[in-house]
């Protein structure tokens, strides 16, 4: 499953009225922070800024986490760990398909929660 | 409801908490970074707070670590959020001091009920505090007259007389008693001596100062502690203390009217010379000299210079 319903589901019974007004809050806060996060890791990248990067990456983790893209967490998470502990030249190909799960991932919110 | 301090980088998951506990009508105050989070601390009263563990400078549990190692007002609760990195190891996240945790993504309902816990746990602190206070008082004060107890008397007495050698001061104090108040008590019962000693106290209170402390010594002695008072001002207000007393008017059993008279000794330390000047020797000197007032007959003031 690309998103997990559930998690952003769980805040319909807390916001009850206010939960389709929040969630579009929240969605739309998760699509710019990640084009902010992904020049971040670019720009970490050419940098060769190792702190940069997997701060950048544990950020996008739980963000991703939060709205229920636990594939693209999963791959955040796994980006976060080789980035402290390899070569970060080494990971500029996982790049492009971090970018296309995370398209992905926007697609199926947008869907969800037009 | 309380006042929640979110601390949290990432603007997503600080909207998400924000949004949760306002409805639940809690007041959330927003920092992003550990730094924000410590100077907003300075600037407002906050007891609860909700920390992301990794943020860049300071993060959540040296935030943390941060508090636990100041002095507040009161305690602060404090939950750690933690994102299940193998650099974030929740042991040494509530050994730093956090008190509760959270794994990212938590859901709206956990988060409530971990705020829950927390609430609870303040609210005992509060308890506690306000328990301890009554006993402090309760330690402090003679249930009979409201008067200080002899403990606290004597406490004020010894900070006083510290105070009056730094300032170069003189300090008074008045040893008092009610005369042949055991005849009282046995002519007309306890009850009417403790009646008389309420009113003894009474009479004490108005005619002393604020800033005079007053005692019940023992049974029916008592301690005036007048800071910054001569001799003969100190002697002045004994005399009008001990006429006071003589305008007391009880009713015993019979239904007659019968009244009451005491004695006083008053010891005036002039100027404290010598490092330390001793409490006990100012009462002592104060109580040999209502010994002399009681000796003339009763009703009646002596005093003393040291």
């Amino acid at each position: 499953m690309i998103v997990d319903p559930s998690a952003l589901e769980a805040y319909r019974e807390v916001m009850e009225d206010e939960a389709d007004e929040f969630i579009a809050d929240i969605t739309s806060s998760f699509y710019a922070n990640a084009r902010e996060l992904f020049l971040k890791m670019d720009e970490a990248l050419a940098k060769d800024d190792i702190e940069g990067f997997v701060r950048a990456a544990h950020t996008f983790k739980s963000t991703a986490a939060t709205v229920g893209a636990m594939p693209l967490s999963g791959l955040l998470a796994d980006l976060e760990k080789r980035g402290g502990s390899e070569p970060l030249a080494g990971l500029q190909p996982l790049i492009p398909p971090l970018k296309q799960a995370y398209e992905e991932v926007e697609k199926k919110l947008r869907e969800l929660y037009p | 409801m309380l006042k929640i301090l979110v601390v949290d980088d990432e603007h997503v998951a600080r909207r998400m908490v924000e949004k949760t506990l306002t409805r639940l009508g809690h007041t959330i105050i927003l920092a992003n970074s550990g730094e924000d989070a410590w100077k907003k601390m300075q600037e407002d009263h906050i007891r609860f707070v909700i920390t992301d563990w990794n943020m860049p400078i300071m993060d959540g549990v040296q935030l943390i670590k941060k508090i636990r190692a100041t002095t507040l007002p009161s305690y602060v609760y404090a939950i750690l959020v933690t994102s299940n990195s193998k650099d974030e190891d929740i042991v040494e996240g509530l050994y730093a001091g956090a008190d509760d945790y959270l794994t990212k993504p938590f859901n709206p309902a956990e988060l409530e009920a971990r705020v829950a816990v927390g609430e609870r746990m303040l609210a005992l602190e509060d308890n506690l505090t306000i328990a301890n206070n009554q006993l402090e008082k309760l330690a402090m004060v003679d249930s009979l007259t409201g008067l200080l107890n002899r403990r606290a008397i004597y406490k004020f007495a010894r900070g006083e007389l510290e105070r009056a050698r730094r300032v170069s001061e003189p300090i008074s104090v008045i040893f008092l008693d009610i005369d042949k108040f055991k005849e009282v008590n046995d002519q007309h019962g306890h009850l009417r001596g403790d009646e008389a000693l309420k009113l003894v106290a009474q009479i004490i209170k108005e005619r002393s100062r604020a800033y005079d402390g007053i005692g019940r010594w023992a049974g029916d002695e008592f301690l005036v502690v007048l800071p910054g008072t001569t001799a003969e001002n100190a002697k002045n207000a004994a005399k009008r203390i001990v006429e006071g007393i003589a305008l007391i008017e009880l009713i015993n059993l019979d239904g007659d009217i019968f009244s009451l008279t005491a004695s006083a000794g008053v010891a005036t330390q002039l100027k404290i010379t010598g490092a330390v000047a001793l409490l006990d020797d100012i009462i002592q000197t104060a109580d040999e000299a209502l010994y002399r007032a009681k000796e003339k007959g009763g009703n009646h003031v002596d005093a003393s210079s040291l």
